[in-house]
């Protein structure tokens, strides 16, 4: 079945949050199991990769060219997209500063 | 200005049909009644009683702890008390409250005439008066849970408090949750459905938007806590090890899942708060809020964030130091929108001289606390301060400060800015000033010392202290403070009580407000539903009052004859259908006093008479669901040559609505109940199997072609009722029925040779058959009563709600087993 307009909208408002979402249980899960079973080596390459994937999703969103929908609408998804942003840098810094594990 | 949709007079006798059909039932009949400013009223005043409650706890403590070394309170009882203020606060008072001013609240202020699904909130609120009033009757027999708010095992094991009390909270809370969760699909469905023609979501109240996030918030967040008190009862009563490290569980897991919820859960109770100082800020100064998007994506983007701060309350568990890191600065980022708020208010606020009438005064005094309780909490999410500050009284005054602060003195203020709307009589400006004075004077004296008596290292629940450690005057002090504030809040009660008057007319729009919960309005909300282009619509129309109430808009009276809401555009707000509500009766009430009465005998373990509870509730639930899906007919003229249906099914029917918001619960419930698998993998991988002691592969993939039958079976019913054919279609069903529970039957006869008891692994083996178990009946439960309605000729390809709903669970619940399958079956052997 084709998504109706408001399911359309709702992910295309909500879409830079579940990218938050994604990045926050990716960096945090995958942070646990390593450091669970001995792998703290692979941490840092981890939350890079995944920071850098989620920030360009981030800003692909708020680059996205939608048309339709109304202003509204669309200024609170770039909204979203812009905050998530800057709380997906802000996260994944302490990996700069602070060992792995331990 | 739009043009009106009915310009001419209205007939004579219309406006008393309206009155005489959303009259209040008369007598003990009253507790029929479901409208929302009925049950809304009931709702707030209920939840402000156990304030009252949880508040006299909350005096005791302070009683007991003013001078060293008291022995005014035994320990024990001591450790129920806290444990009650605690909990009695956050599940009996501050949740409801907040969403029983959304009930009461939104339907006037979306232009609503009642919000979708009434008989839900009326549901939601017995069980929680019921329910609520016996739990906090434990206290009295020395029955109140002794583990604090937060349960942690394994304190709260069977090992180390056998008794009943911990059951007590475990289950008695169960009931809360359901109403919660029932409160929030109404919610949710009510303001993205039932707003008035025109109001896009750009032209949403914020309190609107506060409370859609806060719905969408208790949807994902719930569901964890019901998991976690499912868990530790299982673990309780039938020695399931989930959290028991000698057998591969894990006492952390219960936290996890427990904050998981309890961090949002802030949040949740925050942002409604938020909304209501949103309301209350323009209205002080008559200008619009400054930075009206600015605030809806704070409060959009707070509800994103807050899911990721729960590991700040475990700082101290030992957790790797990078994990810390993330938590730690998303603690701080979550700061960032709360600052946006607090700029946009006081922006709004310099526009011009503020009034300073009550409502002011509570709004001015919220920004003060709450700014001193966020920068507290920036100070808290630094892990080297948080080691320090752990589990002594800074932490105290520090949630008391962001939650006395942001929830309860903007409730407070929104009581005094609503009760006009409400009541014959605003409440007294003048004893208004005393009782903020008593509060705003009294919160400071009791809580802003305890910083100070943290920092000096006083731990929190501790029944006594020894004199001498510089702990003695800063605990005096606050004693006297808590009495202060308790001042302040009996005033209001005794001025609330001379004053309150909710018969007869009501003192209106005192303040000038400009939003719709100021139109003159009865039960039935407004006599016309509004045409809305603005935020404030009544600043904008000064005639629109008068041309509402005059019937000049949509559906000035009741066309089909009985109670009845508009249904619109979720995006839009254009007109799709009228939505026809049944007659008051006493289904919700009786299955509302069962579903709570289950609950608490199942604390008591009397499992019996519980059954029989719980069967009448379900009864009760058939029977009021009986009354519902009526047989369409003919569309009416709304007006403005608007002609709309009054039956709807399928996508845009606003039952559909409620199980896809249902479905997003229970997948959220699964995914708390994965994670919990895996969580347990990571921290004890030793008692997983080797591929080799698994069940054999033919035994899941038996299960997981039956339960796919059993979807092509609802698939083969959807044809059947498009063409007609009953027969085949209750055949159908019923087969859908057989092949469901045989599948999962499958699955549960699998593992016959795994105990549950024997390790977390097993466990989890075992709860994931239990969910699937509890699925497979509710499903056969709604099958069959979809197969009774064929019989009797209720379900045909036009009226077909019973049927989409049913279909739609059942597709759910297929998916969702096959998940677990993958989950049970594949990931030993993927990883072994």
């Amino acid at each position: 079945m084709r998504p109706g307009p408001f399911a359309t909208t709702l992910l295309r408002v909500t879409s830079g949050g579940l990218v938050w979402v994604l990045h926050f249980a990716t960096i945090y899960g995958f942070t646990a199991l390593a450091c669970a079973r001995g792998a703290a080596g692979v941490v840092p390459w981890l939350v890079t990769i995944a920071t850098l994937a989620a920030a360009g999703a981030c800003v692909a969103i708020l680059f996205a060219a939608w048309k339709d929908g109304r202003a509204f609408e669309r200024w609170l998804s770039k909204g979203l997209a812009a905050a998530a942003l800057l709380a997906i840098l802000f996260e994944a810094m302490p990996s700069l500063l602070v060992p792995p594990c331990g | 200005m739009s043009a009106l949709p009915n310009p001419g007079p209205r007939p004579p006798g219309e406006l008393e049909e309206l009155k005489r059909i959303w009259a209040f039932p008369k007598r003990w009949r009253i507790l029929t009644e479901y409208n929302n400013t009925f049950i809304g009223a009931l709702y707030v005043a209920t939840a402000f009683v156990f304030f009252l409650l949880a508040g006299v706890l909350g005096l005791v403590i302070r009683m007991q702890l003013a001078v060293p070394e008291n022995d005014l309170v035994r320990p024990e009882l001591y450790n129920q008390i806290f444990t009650m203020h605690g909990t009695v606060m956050m599940f009996l008072f501050a949740v409801p409250a907040v969403e029983a001013m959304g009930v009461l609240m939104l339907p006037n202020m979306l232009g609503a005439r009642d919000l979708p699904f009434p008989r839900l909130s009326a549901y939601a609120y017995w069980a929680y008066l019921v329910g609520g009033l016996v739990f906090f009757c434990s206290i009295f027999a020395g029955l109140a849970p002794t583990g604090g708010w937060f349960m942690n095992p394994p304190l709260t094991s069977a090992r180390y408090s056998p008794g009943l009390n911990e059951d007590m909270w475990l289950l008695g809370i169960g009931f809360i949750e359901i109403s919660a969760i029932a409160g929030a699909v109404e919610i949710i469905v009510g303001v993205l459905r039932t707003r008035a023609p025109g109001m896009t979501l750009g032209r949403m109240p914020v309190f609107a938007w506060a409370m859609l996030t806060f719905a969408a918030m208790v949807v994902f967040a719930f569901p964890a806590v019901i998991l976690a008190t499912t868990l530790l009862e299982l673990e309780r009563a039938f020695t399931w090890p989930f959290f028991d490290a000698t057998f591969g569980g894990d006492p952390l897991l219960w936290q996890h899942l427990f904050w998981f919820f309890g961090h949002p859960e802030v949040y949740i109770i925050f942002l409604p708060a938020a909304g209501m100082v949103s309301m209350m800020v323009p209205t002080m100064v008559r200008t619009p809020l400054v930075g009206y998007r600015l605030v809806v994506l704070a409060l959009v983007a707070t509800g994103f964030l807050s899911f990721g701060l729960w590991v700040h309350h475990m700082f101290t568990t030992g957790i790797p130091r990078l994990s810390l890191g993330f938590f730690a600065a998303a603690s701080m980022a979550v700061s960032v929108p709360a600052g946006i708020q607090v700029f946009a208010w006081i922006a709004t606020l310099s526009a011009r001289r503020p009034r300073l009438t009550t409502p002011s005064l509570f709004v001015l005094g919220f920004l003060f606390i709450f700014v001193l309780g966020g920068l507290t909490g920036v100070m808290l999410a630094a892990v080297p301060f948080d080691f320090q500050a752990h589990d002594t009284y800074f932490v105290v005054a520090h949630l008391h400060y962001v939650l006395v602060g942001g929830m309860v003195f903007p409730l407070f203020g929104a009581i005094y800015y609503w009760i006009p709307a409400l009541s014959r009589n605003a409440l007294s400006e003048r004893v208004g000033r005393w009782v903020f004075g008593l509060m705003f004077v009294g919160f400071n004296v009791a809580f802003f010392p305890m910083h100070i008596t943290g920092l000096a290292g006083m731990p929190r629940r501790v029944h006594t202290y020894a004199a001498g450690y510089g702990w003695d005057m800063l605990n005096l002090v606050s004693t006297v403070g808590a009495f202060m504030f308790a001042a302040g809040v009996a005033l209001f009660v005794v001025d609330f009580a001379r004053r309150f008057r909710p018969a007869g007319g009501k003192a209106g729009n005192v303040w000038g407000a400009g939003t719709l919960e100021w139109l003159p309005s009865g039960p039935y909300s407004n006599r016309s539903i509004p045409i809305v282009d603005s935020h404030q619509p009544l600043w904008d129309d000064p005639e629109l009052a008068r041309n509402v109430e005059e019937g000049h808009y949509y559906l000035p009276g009741a066309p089909t004859g009985g109670r009845e809401a508009l249904v619109t555009a979720p995006l839009d707000g254009k007109p799709q259908y009228i939505l026809r509500m049944p007659r008051p009766d006493w289904t919700p009430f009786v299955a509302a006093v069962f579903t709570a009465a289950f609950f608490l005998l199942l604390t008591g373990k009397f499992v019996v008479p519980a059954a029989a509870c719980g069967v009448v509730a379900i009864g009760a639930m058939l029977a009021w669901a009986w009354a519902l899906d009526p047989a369409p007919v003919a569309p009416v003229d709304i007006g403005g040559g608007i002609t709309v249906p009054t039956y709807m099914s399928g996508p845009q029917s606003t039952s559909w609505w409620a199980v896809v918001v249902l479905m997003m619960v229970a997948a959220s419930m699964y995914g708390a109940a994965v994670f919990s698998y895996l969580y347990l993998w990571t921290v004890a991988p030793r008692t997983w199997p080797d591929a080799a002691s698994l069940p054999s592969l033919w035994y899941p993939v038996a299960a997981g072609a039956l339960v796919v039958l059993a979807s092509a079976a609802f698939s083969a019913a959807g044809r059947a009722l498009k063409a007609g054919r009953r027969g085949w279609l209750m055949a159908a069903l019923a087969s859908a029925v057989v092949l469901l529970v045989a599948g999962v039957g499958v699955e549960i006869a699998a593992h016959h040779a795994l105990s549950p008891r024997a390790s977390g692994y097993a466990a989890m083996v075992h709860l994931f058959g239990a969910i699937a178990g509890f699925f497979a009946v509710v499903c056969a439960l709604l099958t069959l009563f979809c197969i009774v309605r064929a019989a009797s000729g209720q379900v045909d390809a036009v009226r077909r709600v019973t049927f989409d709903n049913a279909r739609l669970f059942v597709h759910y619940t297929v998916a969702q087993t096959l998940l677990g399958l993958l989950l049970v079956h594949g990931f030993p052997r993927m990883v072994g």
